[in-house]
């Protein structure tokens, strides 16, 4: 009888751990943001005004600990103070999607054969047709001037010091 | 491994599928506007853009920001980071701090997955791109058939329906939280707002008037969030001189 006492005790202690551990994950999970941009910077007050103290690169972890309007109070080490909530993700920051750079061989309708990338190109050319020899879409696509979109693409930490210098 | 981390993971593999998909409604605005093959300008906007982005805009997402040749007065965004404004919204502008409100407008409904939420692409498990993977993922014609059509529902509600009230709200304000967090008058761009109002009236910015609210409903908006959170008293950094020394003669 005592021994069946005590294993229903056991038992009861690791459902409490457990129970515990879970809740303080999930609760941890909520409190913990990841800075998202560049040049982000922790003032001592919730204002634009306020002093600058500490700087957290991309990535960095911070516990969010009071939230004032449009403000987040975060803490990361040592250090603690005030962030826009647009600087910080819920997810942890990964690497840039680039989806370019696979070519593509296809054959328009006019029978000309055309050379794009990414297979989202393949069915977006005016002129491809379905199997029924129908148009897919009425609408014009111009992908050549997508590529040269793609190609002026810039320096972000130049970008930065761009825009926070002074004309 | 805690719950959002397995989260992530699904939507790092979605994230491909919603370039893709954004990738083919680019290419269709670029099929009805010409894009400004100008180097020295389109640079100017990319850099204001890619400044904003890279502190702002979702990590994980490249963004492209182009102009479009046409007098017309708007900007545009494709899922997946395509951002666009117009030569006619160019002239429009006053200032560098009206440039990066209007870019931070559009890189909110980039960074809210507007679209893309308004396209209801959701499937079962309420993850808002899935629904797009299920189409991309596949690589059958029929596939690529229902992508296209996809593509064409997106391209034909920047064009004619555009996004809900509250979304177009949504990304004012966020608009406004990034010029404030670049450094930017938040002001310039209710003042931009508020010069789009004529233009309206005369066609100049027809498709702009047929795919967002009236400027007086974004405008008490906006007012109601800038008083909610005490930014009334915020002021910042214009950059006129540069702006139109850049915009001279367009």
């Amino acid at each position: 009888m005592l021994k069946g006492k005590k294993i229903f005790q056991q038992f009861f202690a690791a459902l409490f751990l457990l129970l515990s551990f879970f809740l303080s994950s999930v609760f941890a999970s909520e409190n913990t943001v990841y800075i998202k941009g560049l040049g982000a910077v922790l003032r001592e007050q919730p204002s634009i005004q306020s002093k600058k103290t500490f700087k957290l690169s991309r990535g960095t972890k911070v516990l969010v600990i009071e939230s004032k309007g449009i403000w987040q109070k975060v803490e990361s080490g040592d250090s603690q103070g005030w962030l826009l909530r647009g600087q910080i993700s819920g997810f942890p920051v990964k690497r840039k999607k680039l989806v370019l750079g696979q070519k593509i061989q296809l054959q328009s309708a006019s029978g000309r054969r055309l050379r794009l990338r990414t297979f989202t190109a393949v069915v977006g050319v005016k002129g491809l047709v379905d199997s029924e020899g129908k148009k897919i879409s009425p609408y014009q696509t111009d992908y050549a001037a997508l590529e040269w979109l793609e190609n002026q693409s810039l320096n972000e930490e130049n970008s930065v010091i761009f825009l926070t210098s002074t004309e | 491994m805690r719950a959002h981390h397995i989260f992530w993971k699904k939507q790092e593999a979605n994230t491909d599928r919603e370039i893709h998909f954004g990738r083919g409604v680019a290419a269709k605005i670029l099929g009805k506007y010409q894009l400004l093959r100008d180097e020295s300008r389109a640079n100017y906007v990319s850099q204001i853009g890619t400044g904003i982005s890279a502190q702002l805009g979702r990590p994980e997402i490249r963004y492209y920001f182009g102009i479009l040749d046409t007098e017309e007065i708007n900007a545009l965004a494709a899922p997946g980071g395509y951002i666009f404004v117009t030569k006619g919204a160019l002239k429009l502008m006053r200032n560098e701090a009206q440039l990066a409100g209007v870019l931070a407008h559009e890189l909110a409904h980039v960074g809210q997955k507007h679209i893309i939420r308004k396209l209801k692409l959701q499937s079962t498990d309420s993850s808002v791109t899935s629904g797009i993977a299920q189409v991309l993922g596949g690589a059958s014609l029929s596939a690529k058939i229902a992508l296209e059509r996809l593509n064409d529902l997106a391209f034909k509600m920047l064009m004619e329906e555009g996004l809900s009230k509250d979304d177009e709200a949504d990304a004012d304000q966020k608009a406004l939280e990034m010029l404030i967090t670049t450094g930017y008058d938040p002001q310039s761009y209710l003042d931009f707002l508020k010069s789009l109002k004529p233009h309206l009236a005369q066609g100049t910015a027809e498709v702009l008037s047929k795919t967002h609210p009236t400027i007086e409903f974004r405008y008490s908006k906006l007012k109601e969030f800038i008083s909610r959170n005490e930014l009334d008293k915020i002021q910042g950094k214009k950059n006129e001189k540069r702006f139109k020394k850049i915009m001279a003669a367009l």
